[in-house]
């Protein structure tokens, strides 16, 4: 089924150009994945947090603290004293920007060629120069269907238009009007290509 | 990513950090980017889910800069809908934020319902 929620663009390739923006994206995504590694971490021990306390000789709100996403006032002896009770090592990986930043225009790049690459695959469908294939093929059979009924004159309504900017949640729609009472919608994104037939039953159309 | 986060309507992100919570755009972003790879309930954040009564709502809280902002959104499979995102103030504003929320997550139900049946 074809998801009307629409999409979200997070755009960070183009976000993260600006400094005063990276900073803090860079600063809350760390303290993020700390809060992360440090749950996962005492899971895996079955431990709580009041035995991690009592462990380390804290409190229980201040492991719970260090287990907050948006906490931000850590401080690495308290991590270092964690990890030493979990047996575990700090391990710190300091990136420069700019090998950030190309990472994320790559990620941006391989979305939007994606998207490209399934755009025109449904161009080239539409055109009749290339036979569709999976994970098409099977959707498009509505469309046969719908051609040998007859009564159904498929046309192309409108040109496909790009409803977000960015790779990873672009999508593109062509809407195709029927002279019957149906009506075809053809939504393509990154990741599959939905078909959704609206009101083409038989009884409809005959 | 393995879940899709999406918004319902199309005015919530960003128009609604840009008016409400600025300060928190960036820990936003690193939010949507966890929903997106780890589900409706990344780990670290202060999640809840709201009763029957606020509609089934999720609700994430996140303090930035001594100000909380508050995302409200619920989960459909692979899928996570964005309704609502504000910052947390009177208990009047909070009402009338779920009421809001509420409000548009049964407007997307409503409307995926009719889209299905279509």
């Amino acid at each position: 089924m074809t998801e009307i929620a629409h999409s979200i663009d997070l755009n960070l390739s183009q976000k993260l150009r600006d400094k005063a923006y990276r900073r803090k994206f860079f600063w809350a995504e760390s303290c993020a994945q700390i809060a992360k590694q440090l749950i996962e971490l005492r899971k895996r021990r079955g431990l709580n947090q009041k035995q991690v306390a009592e462990m380390t000789g804290t409190k229980q709100p201040a492991i719970s603290r260090a287990e907050q996403a948006d906490y931000q006032n850590r401080n690495l002896n308290t991590l270092l004293s964690i990890a030493d009770v979990l047996d575990a090592r700090v391990r710190v990986l300091i990136e420069p920007s700019e090998d950030i930043l190309r990472e994320y225009d790559n990620e941006a790049a391989a979305d939007a060629a994606e998207t490209d690459a399934a755009e025109e695959q449904v161009e080239r469908m539409f055109a009749g120069t290339e036979a569709p294939s999976y994970p098409i093929q099977a959707e498009t059979e509505i469309l046969k269907e719908a051609q040998e009924i007859g009564e159904v004159a498929i046309s192309r309504s409108s040109a496909p238009s790009v409803i977000g900017a960015r790779g990873t949640r672009r999508e593109a729609s062509f809407q195709f009007a029927a002279s019957s009472p149906g009506k075809m919608v053809v939504r393509t994104n990154p990741y599959n290509i939905e078909f959704s037939q609206r009101r083409l039953e038989a009884e409809n159309v005959g | 990513m393995a879940y899709d986060v999406r918004q319902w309507p199309s005015t919530v992100y960003p128009r609604e950090i840009d008016r409400e919570c600025p300060e928190a755009r960036e820990a936003i972003d690193v939010l949507i980017r966890n929903l997106m790879t780890q589900g409706p309930a990344p780990a670290g954040y202060k999640l809840k889910t709201l009763g029957v009564k606020v509609g089934g709502l999720w609700q994430i809280n996140l303090k930035v800069e001594r100000r909380q902002a508050r995302v409200l959104y619920a989960p459909y499979g692979q899928i996570i809908v964005l309704f609502r995102i504000h910052r947390k103030g009177s208990p009047q504003e909070q009402t009338r934020a779920y009421g809001l929320a509420k409000r548009r997550k049964s407007e997307y139900e409503f409307a995926k319902t009719q889209a299905a049946a279509l």
